[in-house]
């Protein structure tokens, strides 16, 4: 043992100043633990545990919004499948409105075609009633003239209507 | 000469500038409280500039300490034990590469007080790395102790239970079972060597490098000396890497078991 100190001695060897500096490297050991490695790693550490976080929200949004982008998917062709089948029920409800509407048209039509048929033979009649009357009247006028005196009107107007009726 | 410089060479002890009572300061202990002083203001500027966003200085802080733990990590082989011993080793690089690199700045050394060099560089005195060195061993024994108990530890080194299982089964196998008994005790020879191994390395490069640039400086004062300092630069960069990577190299071995060795 002496003769390692011995040679410890000889490379300058000096318990006081091995222990001085043992002393110094611990100062520096806590000084760079409290003041750099600690807070550094810690620093490193929470913005790993960030990074993590944000992929983990990231995988997670992805996951939202696939979800979403399904969910979207499947309103869409429910509202298009609904869509059909209401396009389709206004389709059949526009083509029962037209046969009624048509229908009733028809009905109007025919009912109208009658009255004119109605009218027209009324008319008529009023016509012929009239154009009777004139011609009792033109004959009654023309016989007046022919004998030169007056008739009774009466009974001209009767017998000229009997030869009418009697020619139709 | 024009091309040459007289310079002195630097003694293997350091030299004392004044004593506190009876203990000697050294210039190397000044320097020492100077690397220390920077240390800690580095550290303090490190530690109120930290953000989550880091600025220019932060990142390069932060690579290189998630490269020393990253270092560490692939030595021990476990990211906890990594972690553990990051403040520790990372503190052996810092101290040690400072230490080593402090004493080519310019002029630093060249101050003098009473005829004598004020500051010298701190891993020139060979009590520094010895004491450093000597207590980094200390520890890996106190892991060791720690992680296989007190008997376990010394049965690293007496392995009287495997002898006596040995010669249980035969000749042969104790005969193999005595030659592992004089390998452990060689073991104790290893930890003492690795004290030695550890501080002259260090200590050796160190004053080896500062001796041969005052012989160069003698010899050829322009071109050569500088060329052997910026190789300093290098040497004293790989010797205070060497020195942490050691220490965690020779904590792994300590704790690991036997199987694993």
């Amino acid at each position: 043992m002496q003769f390692l100190l011995d040679i410890l001695a000889k490379i300058g060897f000096d318990w006081h100043m091995a222990l001085f500096n043992l002393i110094n490297f611990l100062i520096v050991f806590w000084i760079l633990k409290r003041l750099a490695f600690d807070p550094v790693m810690k620093i490193i550490d929470e913005r790993q545990q960030k990074m993590r976080d944000g992929i983990d929200n990231y995988q997670k949004s992805k996951t939202e919004l696939q979800m979403a982008e399904r969910k979207a998917q499947e309103i869409i062709d429910e509202a298009k499948s609904e869509g059909n089948k209401l396009v389709e029920r206004a389709h059949d409800a526009a083509k029962d409105t037209a046969g009624q509407m048509k229908e009733k048209a028809r009905a109007e039509i025919s009912m109208l075609v009658e009255q004119a048929k109605k009218n027209i033979e009324i008319d008529r009649q009023e016509m012929r009633e009239q154009l009777r009357r004139d011609t009792v009247a033109l004959v009654a006028e023309a016989a007046e003239k022919i004998i030169g005196e007056k008739i009774d009107t009466q009974k001209d107007e009767a017998y000229i209507t009997s030869i009418i009726e009697a020619s139709a | 000469m024009f091309f040459q410089v007289a310079s002195e060479q630097a003694s293997i002890q350091p030299e004392t500038i004044f004593l506190v009572r009876s203990w000697p300061v050294t210039n190397a202990m000044l320097m020492g409280l100077l690397v220390t002083a920077i240390i800690f203001i580095v550290s303090i500027i490190i530690t109120y500039r930290s953000k989550i966003l880091p600025s220019k200085f932060q990142t390069v802080i932060e690579i290189m300490v998630e490269g020393f733990f990253h270092l560490v990590t692939q030595i021990t082989g476990s990211d906890g034990t990594g972690r553990k011993l990051l403040p520790l080793i990372g503190a052996i690089f810092v101290f040690f590469g400072m230490s080593n690199l402090i004493g080519l700045v310019p002029g630093l050394t060249s101050l003098t007080f009473d005829g004598v060099s004020f500051l010298r560089t701190p891993t020139n005195d060979f009590n520094m790395t010895f004491s450093i060195a000597l207590s980094m061993v200390l520890l890996t024994q106190i892991a060791s102790i720690r992680h296989f108990g007190v008997f376990g530890h010394l049965g690293k080194y007496f392995k009287l239970k495997e002898l006596i299982a040995g010669f249980r089964q035969g000749i042969g196998a104790g005969a193999i079972a005595f030659i592992e008994f004089l390998i452990g005790l060689l073991d104790i020879v290893s930890e003492v060597a690795k004290v030695i191994s550890l501080s002259l390395r260090l200590f050796g490069n160190m004053y080896a490098g500062e001796v041969l640039a005052a012989i160069l400086l003698g010899a050829f004062a322009l071109a050569i000396p500088s060329v052997w300092l910026v190789m300093n630069l290098l040497v004293a960069v790989i010797q205070a890497l060497v020195f942490g990577a050691l220490t965690a190299a020779y904590f792994q071995l300590a704790v690991a078991d036997s199987e694993t060795q």
